[in-house]
């Protein structure tokens, strides 16, 4: 065999080592997100736009065109013709929504991705979307730690100059979360701010070149995900929607769409949803909502610190309530008063607050062409929908005053059965 | 009859043909010789010199051409 | 407290290299720094034993002064005398706290798992049951306390193999390599941790983390209709089956390249599997140090014993009856679990179908040539990729669960 010096072996992994820290502390921004990037993120419901910094910074900074943070779980997903989305871009409204959700995401998932957003909701406009079944005694945070950021976790431990109750609520619920807790630098830091210390210099410098490294692994790989969804749905949706951006044609168009696609089942569910989700276990989930309860939830008081960061921020929010399927939560014996308790419940913990701009549909259910499914609005839905989000976002953005109060983020609050006597006296 | 024809001899047999043109080709690497007929060989080897070759013993890289079996025969009974 | 799982991530490739360092620039000018070896070797195996998984490192420490005591105590006996019935009971001693780790599962002995189990106690087993053997067999003569230890706690392989063999070792760490021969073992073991993060957290990432649930959720959804038979179950089959592939081959190379650095000529496990033409040139090329153990250790000697014996006239019976002896004893190694050992008989019949195949082929001078390999490879890759799909246990879930 040839005689090979260390130089040869070892040369090129040097050389690759020296590139890769080039690359991943070169000061200089390495990617280029084009329109259609945006375009395509605003409804590709992936992960890695949940998780990502460089595609929302993108977006939100955007300067030829507005997009609206728009947060909510499975709901943003039914792409429909009269979801936000394609009404904004077939009227070429002054606005486009900026789909941040998925089937699993909660308020706690949100609150991080708030924390790498700061700018895009720093006296703007947002549209937040409730879902009840967030809000269950049990099993909370499941797929949290699919939609798991470090570089959130460490946006947030950046930005805290002091450390509020919110803060501290937040570490907590963190470290309950594996992801958190087994990551012994994650675990450390968390810690600190969970036991009421800001964090030393020393911290801030590793947290710096942490966050650096990986914002570049952010930026190399966030325009990996590719969506189909932009050229699949909006775009062939666009052909159904009256030419006029008026309300009685949208919604004799929904009626005529919502009826056409629920003609399989007695429930008012789309065809498709029903034949693959629905017939086969049909019987056995007759009365299978039976023990639900929406009322004593963390989920509460995680709301609670998506409230105050938009109150920090001054962010002007709409909240939309969503309601669920009548027929459905009738025949699976969905606890009336419950649910309209913990509807209650929430509405309270908003208008106590200041946050009045609520669009509660959680009586509507009941409407024919309303829900697309059990628990999704759809056609009619998204027209009632589009009857607040239309002028709340065309108007712009107005000076808020918001009020937070930390009690929420107690155990009280979050274990409180709702009664209308006790909500309008907790303080 | 001499060493190397006698394991030339039982080689043949075990195989199944001749091997004779073929002393330093590998017969593990083409196949000839399994696992199986390993172990022919060596009890065939222990009954015809009355030698010990135990499993343990048999390294593949000492044993896989029918000349260096017959050297390590050799050195076996030497 | 701080817990390290070998090769798990990139931070641990970065200690233990630099761990490993001295001793490689010793190496490189002739010295062998043994008592340093040993000491990082020491820190590295505590490091995957502490905090939460102390258990297992007291579970480690008894285990090894039993087989340091067992192999020292036959050793001694057969120097003096070689009665088959002492080298059974030998053996089975050797390889009984295996034994009732694979049992204990199975009859919820839960406490038998957690005082004796450890990560590693299979690739330990092998090691020490195979000294008992050789030294029945008068290979291996004496025994050294201290090289014994070394050999059985050598920490690149300590938890997965690849399983090395006593003599073979020991002509290693007794000396130094010459320089040349140490350059190029340092450009081989660069290569092969290269390749090995390509396998492990590319190629494995892709399939196991980003692929595989995904197709594994499809497959249960459509369980309901035809007995959880679906296209989507050959979309397991491929994924789960190269993802097994890519991750302990990914492991393997990290293992053999870390004892290269070392000094130390670890066999490697894996020879492009998926290139094998029949089942038998399979096991050659698959966990290769799983495999030829399993030859050396217990097929031969099952041959060698049914032959010397006379149990049975046809030699065709006596290979048939080892295959499915070895492969289901393979099997009940991997778990008590009825598709690990469903998979034992499956290769077991597969090596006795291929035999047969074989003896006709060369009867009957089956055409061979470029078309009819290329053929065999298709065909063998299938039948392992269905062998595995039973293997990584997804039909129990499909179907039990």
């Amino acid at each position: 065999m040839k005689k090979r010096g260390l130089w040869w072996v070892f040369g090129p992994v040097l050389v690759a080592f020296i590139l890769i820290g080039a690359l991943f502390l070169a000061p200089f921004s390495l990617n280029h997100t084009t329109q259609k990037n945006i375009q395509d993120a605003s409804v590709s419901f992936s992960k890695d736009v949940v998780k990502g910094q460089t595609i929302k910074t993108a977006a939100f900074s955007d300067k030829q065109m507005r997009y609206v943070p728009f947060f909510g779980s499975s709901e943003l997903l039914r792409l429909d013709t009269m979801h936000p989305t394609m009404l904004a871009e077939k009227y070429d409204r002054n606005y486009r929504p900026f789909l941040l959700g998925q089937a699993g995401t909660e308020s706690l998932t949100h609150y991080l991705s708030m924390q790498e957003m700061q700018p895009a909701l720093h006296k703007k406009q947002a549209v937040f979307v409730v879902s009840r079944q967030w809000f269950t005694k049990k099993q909370s945070k499941l797929a949290f730690s699919e939609f798991y950021s470090p570089l959130q976790t460490l946006n947030w431990l950046k930005s805290i100059q002091h450390i509020t109750p919110t803060d501290r609520y937040i570490a907590h619920e963190l470290l309950q979360e594996a992801r958190i807790k087994n990551s012994p630098f994650y675990a450390n830091l968390v810690t600190k701010i969970s036991g009421n210390k800001l964090l030393s210099n020393h911290d801030k410098k590793i947290i710096a070149l942490r966050y650096h490294t990986l914002l570049r692994e952010d930026q190399l790989f966030s325009n990996v995900t590719v969506s189909n969804n932009w050229n699949k749905k909006v775009i062939p949706a666009m052909k159904h929607l009256p030419e006029q951006d008026d309300e009685d044609s949208l919604l004799h168009e929904a009626t005529r769409i919502g009826k056409a696609q629920t003609t399989n089942n007695s429930f008012g569910i789309k065809n498709s949803f029903y034949k693959y989700r629905v017939k086969n276990n049909v019987k056995k989930l007759a009365n299978s909502q039976k023990q639900f309860d929406y009322r004593q939830s963390e989920e509460y008081a995680d709301f609670q610190a998506v409230l105050s960061e938009f109150a920090k921020q001054h962010t002007d929010v709409l909240f939309v309530i969503q309601p669920v399927n009548q027929k459905w939560a009738n025949y699976t014996g969905l606890n009336k008063e419950m649910y309209y308790q913990s509807v209650n419940k929430v509405k309270q913990q908003l208008t106590s607050q200041g946050f009045n701009n609520i669009a509660d549909f959680s009586h509507e259910g009941n409407k024919k062409y309303f829900m697309q499914d059990t628990i999704h609005m759809g056609w009619n839905g998204w027209v009632a929908a589009d009857r607040h989000i239309k002028p709340f976002l065309t108007d712009g953005y107005q000076p808020t005053n918001y009020h937070i109060n930390d009690r929420y983020l107690t155990r009280e609050w979050q274990n409180l059965i709702p009664t209308d006597d006790n909500l309008s006296e907790f303080k | 009859m001499a060493v190397k024809e006698e394991v030339i001899d039982i080689l043949n047999t075990i195989i199944g043909e001749d091997i004779s043109d073929q002393m330093d080709d590998d017969f593990f690497e083409s196949g000839l010789l399994d696992s199986m007929a390993t172990v022919e060989l060596l009890l065939d080897l222990e009954g015809k010199f009355d030698i010990q070759a135990p499993v343990s013993e048999f390294d593949r890289n000492e044993w896989n051409t029918p000349n260096k079996v017959v050297n390590k025969v050799e050195s076996l009974i030497g | 407290m701080l817990n390290i799982q070998p090769y798990a991530d990139p931070k641990y490739f970065v200690i233990l290299l630099l761990a490993l360092a001295p001793l490689a620039i010793g190496l490189y000018f002739g010295k062998r720094f043994a008592l340093y070896e040993v000491i990082v070797s020491l820190v590295f195996i505590f490091l995957m034993f502490n905090g939460s998984k102390y258990h297992e490192g007291y579970a480690l420490v008894i285990y090894m002064i039993w087989q340091w005591l067992l192999v020292w105590a036959y050793t001694l006996y057969r120097k003096k005398s070689n009665n088959s019935w002492v080298f059974y009971g030998a053996t089975f001693l050797g390889a009984l706290p295996l034994v009732l780790i694979k049992i204990a599962p199975a009859a919820n002995w839960t406490h038998v798992s957690t005082l004796l189990g450890f990560m590693g106690i299979s690739y330990l087993t092998f090691r020490s049951v195979a000294m008992i053997m050789e030294t029945r067999d008068g290979s291996i003569k004496d025994f050294d306390p201290w090289l014994f230890l070394r050999f059985m706690l050598f920490m690149p392989a300590i938890s997965s193999g690849p399983i090395d063999r006593y003599r073979r070792f020991v002509k290693d760490i007794v000396t130094v390599p010459t320089r040349e021969k140490y350059v190029a073992m340092l450009e081989k073991a660069v290569w092969y941790f290269f390749l090995g993060f390509l396998y492990k957290f590319i190629l494995a990432y892709i399939l196991g983390t980003l692929l595989l649930p995904h197709v594994e959720h499809l497959t249960l959804l459509s369980a309901s209709a035809h007995h959880g038979w679906s296209w989507w179950l050959i979309a397991v089959m491929y994924v789960d089956g190269l993802y097994l592939f890519f991750d302990f081959a990914g492991y393997s190379l990290f293992a053999v390249a870390t004892s290269y650095v070392m000094g130390i000529e670890l066999p490697m496990n894996f020879n492009k599997p998926f290139l094998a033409k029949n089942l038998k040139d399979f096991w050659n090329r698959w966990h290769m140090s799983l495999s030829f153990w399993f030859r050396d250790y217990i097929f031969m000697r099952l041959v060698f014993l049914m032959m010397k014996k006379k149990w049975f006239k046809s030699r065709v019976t006596i290979s048939n009856i080892a295959y499915i002896a070895n492969m289901l004893i393979m099997g009940f190694w991997h778990g008590l679990t009825w598709y690990y050992i469903a998979y034992g008989l499956f290769h077991g019949v597969g090596l006795v179908i291929n035999d047969a195949w074989l003896r006709y082929k060369k009867k009957h001078n089956v055409p061979h040539n470029k078309f009819t390999e290329i053929l065999a490879i298709i065909i063998t890759f299938h039948v392992v990729m269905i062998s595995f799909l039973l293997f990584l246990g997804f039909l129990d879930k499909l179907w039990f669960q």
